[in-house]
């Protein structure tokens, strides 16, 4: 004797269940309103997509290179400020300033502003990820990541160094570096802010 | 005066003083051994210099550096290496010991076997009349082939067949290579100009196959995050096609409009913010799974309306619909640039092979360089673009042969749904505009001897067995049974020199319910005498199986 059949809850003429998971809200890209929220921790199949390839996108900043870059682009800004200022008879202050800026935008748009992938390997699987969290996969304290921590700290310290900054260069430069510094730390990892009125609400998941 | 005198001469305890000296000179000897360091007279200079007479400047400087410290000397750590488990030597030589792999291709059951025993094999060319060897070893000739998907019988076309050995004298059989990699010819691109030009699009652009290229078009266009609002009732090769895009799936009730609205109107207000997806609605010209065509021109209304693009898969309409055979949007009398992507077959109506897929030159032209079939895989031989430009030529030149098709297409129809003694066991699912005619088992029947009203899909045994990985569980004891049913009413047809064919779908690919089905195809090969005759033989079959079936005699079946 068969078994009785299984009351099935969809037919082909009417599905009561959706045959895929992703129909409840929750799998979709989820926003959060409030001002501070985290990225909500992988799936197991973005988790699989994320291993189908080595992430190009984040895997570069291992090469010697391109920690020297690091220092050349610092150089070139410097040389590069001081040279446009001449006509102007800008302090060195100013052209300190400058560089900092520049570096400290630049860094923040790189490492912590974009999110995902310039090229798509993996799926889009690291599009809810900045470039910072992609390095080393999100591990803490890797070398490059401790190399990258120590180039805008030492910017600004010999910055301060070679020139004297009244208050609000000082301030100016302070704020730029806590702004690229404090991104980078591990209790930073995966978090997102939103700025009430200013800012969209993050996707975190 | 005297007081305050006082009060400044108060003796300061002794101890204080010397503790003050102490960490005075000490202060000096740290400062001197630093500067006797390497670089340590780099840093006394710095902090000296940099100092300024602030302490708060100094102070943050300080705390900076603490922090750099701090970040250069702690050790790494990871999120992931915490979870795993670490195995020792041993636990990793057992687990390997303990490994029995499993075999390629699981043991066929007995009440499998039927499957393979029942697959005739044909000898020669197949057209409207072939000659068959049955499993059992014995030849039949002449037999009335109403299971070719070849509609137009172009297959065997002499201009085509001449057509194709042209090619094949020139360039061989094979393309050898992948189209962007010396495997495009002339033949194929002139295919892509002539479907392009045959169905009104901008370009168009050959696959080698027609199954991989609904996985291959839309994930070219659909990414995690987007969203494909998709017909609960497509072909497997679209489930396929969405499920690996890693999209958002939104299922609506097959050909059902008010469903689709419903669906589109609940994505508004979720897609009217934050960044813009792409956003397709995906759907078929002429079910697969059931012989029928959406309403298009709502369809289009509501794409429009809820700015969507349209994804049609035009595999079985090609050839089979329209006046002149370009499918369901000439049918309605709707351009072909309203249809944003459109997916078909050379494999059936066009009797050749591959795949093509064509719209406007952007999104074929996007598809050159990202779409994993065209990159990846051969080329399609050069004879088959070549025998479906042909056809197409035909086609454009003289659509007799399709009038004929649509006329047999009507007939048969009409013999089948309007016999009132065989809707009482079988019911027509298809329209009476497909080639194809899908029957399946009446309701009332199926209730009488228990079957579910349809197997597998959400929340079924199969989906949580797929979902677990539990290959045993595969089987489906009931599907089995019907479709072994089904299989015998083949038989019973073929005794009389008919070939029927069935729905052979394999229940743990599919993801939506399905009911197995017996299916005609019919081509323009055949008179409406013949057609008439080969009705009466397979009312007949289906008759005497299911007239007197009762289910102690059906479960006993297998």
């Amino acid at each position: 004797m068969a078994p009785s059949p299984v009351p099935f809850p969809s037919s082909p003429e009417r599905l009561t269940v959706s045959p895929t998971s992703s129909n409840n809200k929750d799998h979709r890209r989820r926003r959060s309103s409030s001002i501070i929220s985290h990225v909500e921790p992988e799936t197991f199949d973005v988790k699989q997509d994320q291993d189908i390839q080595s992430n190009l996108n984040a895997n570069w900043v291992h090469f010697k290179g391109a920690w020297v870059v690091h220092i050349v682009i610092i150089i070139l800004l410097k040389v590069f400020y001081d040279l446009i200022l001449i006509p102007w008879q800008f302090s060195t202050e100013t052209s300190w300033t400058l560089t900092n800026l520049t570096y400290g935008i630049g860094s923040y748009i790189m490492f912590h502003q974009v999110k995902g992938t310039p090229f798509d390997f993996n799926n889009g699987a690291y599009d809810n990820l900045t470039m910072w969290e992609q390095i080393d996969n999100g591990d803490q304290y890797t070398p490059a990541k401790k190399f990258l921590m120590m180039v805008p700290i030492c910017l600004f310290l010999i910055s301060t160094h070679y020139s004297s900054y009244d208050l609000t260069l000082f301030v100016l430069n302070g704020v730029m570096c806590l702004c690229v510094v404090i991104p980078k730390l591990a209790s930073s990892h995966r978090v997102r802010v939103t700025i009430p009125f200013i800012s969209h609400p993050q996707i975190i998941g | 005066m005297s007081d305050s005198h006082r009060v400044t001469s108060i003796a300061v305890p002794e101890f204080v003083t010397v503790i003050i000296a102490k960490v005075v000179s000490e202060f000096h000897s740290s400062i001197t051994l630093i500067q006797r360091l390497p670089g340590g007279s780099l840093i006394i200079r710095y902090i000296r210099s940099s100092y300024k007479n602030d302490p708060i400047r100094s102070l943050f400087e300080l705390a900076l550096a603490l922090l750099a410290l701090y970040y250069f000397f702690s050790s790494r750590y990871s999120q992931s290496e915490q979870e795993m488990i670490k195995l020792s030597n041993r636990d990793v030589d057992e687990l390997v010991d303990d490994w029995i792999p499993e075999p390629l291709v699981p043991p066929i059951g007995d009440n499998e076997r039927w499957q393979v025993d029942s697959i005739p094999v044909t000898k020669g060319g197949i057209s409207g009349r072939i000659t068959l060897l049955t499993p059992q070893g014995t030849e039949l000739k002449n037999v009335m082939n109403l299971s070719s998907r070849d509609y137009l019988s172009m297959s065997t076309n002499k201009l085509v067949a001449e057509n194709c050995k042209a090619v094949i004298n020139n360039s061989g059989v094979g393309a050898c290579g992948p189209p962007n990699f010396y495997g495009t010819q002339d033949v194929h691109v002139r295919f892509q100009e002539d479907i392009a030009g045959f169905l009104g699009a901008e370009e168009g652009i050959i696959y080698g196959q027609d199954f991989a290229t609904h996985s291959s078009v839309l994930p070219a266009f659909l990414k995690r995050g987007d969203i494909a609002v998709v017909d609960g009732g497509v072909s497997v090769a679209l489930q396929k096609a969405v499920l690996i895009s890693r999209c958002s799936i939104e299922w609506y009730n097959h050909n059902d409009m008010d469903h689709l609205e419903q669906v589109l109107d609940s994505l508004k207000e979720e897609l009217s913010e934050g960044p813009i997806t792409r956003r397709f609605i995906v759907t078929e010209g002429l079910f697969d799974n059931f012989g029928d065509s959406p309403d298009l021109a709502k369809i289009v209304e509501l794409k429009n309306k809820y700015k969507f693009r349209l994804c049609l898969d035009e595999t079985n309409s090609i050839g089979v619909l329209g006046p002149n055979g370009r499918g369901l949007p000439e049918q309605y009398g709707i351009p072909r640039s309203m249809i944003d992507v459109t997916i078909g077959s050379m494999a059936l109506a066009l009797g050749s092979s591959g795949g093509f897929c064509v719209g406007c030159t952007a999104m074929i032209q996007h598809q050159v360089l990202s779409s994993n079939a065209y990159v990846f895989s051969a080329a399609l031989p050069p004879y088959c673009a070549k025998a479906a430009s042909t056809v197409l030529k035909l086609l454009e030149q003289d659509p007799k042969p399709l009038t004929k098709l649509q006329s047999n297409c009507q007939y048969v129809h009409d013999l089948f749904s309007k016999t009132r003694e065989l809707s009482k066991f079988v019911t027509v699912v298809s329209k009476p505009y497909s080639p194809a005619l899908h029957l399946r088992i009446s309701p009332a029947i199926r209730e009488a001897l228990e079957l579910p009203e349809s197997y597998g899909g959400p929340g079924s045994k199969i989906a949580k067995a797929v979902k677990q990985g539990k290959e045993e569980d595969y089987f489906d004891e009931l599907y089995n049974r019907e479709s072994y049913l089904l299989q015998k009413i083949i038989d019973s047809v073929l005794e009389h020199g008919i070939l029927i064919s069935r729905s052979k779908r394999i229940l743990h690919h599919e993801i939506l319910p399905i009911v197995p089905e017996l299916i005609v195809s019919i081509t323009n090969e055949f008179s409406k005498d013949e057609l008439k005759k080969a009705f009466a033989v397979i009312n007949k079959a289906i008759i005497g199986h299911l007239k007197d079936l009762n289910l102690d005699e059906f479960d006993s079946l297998i």
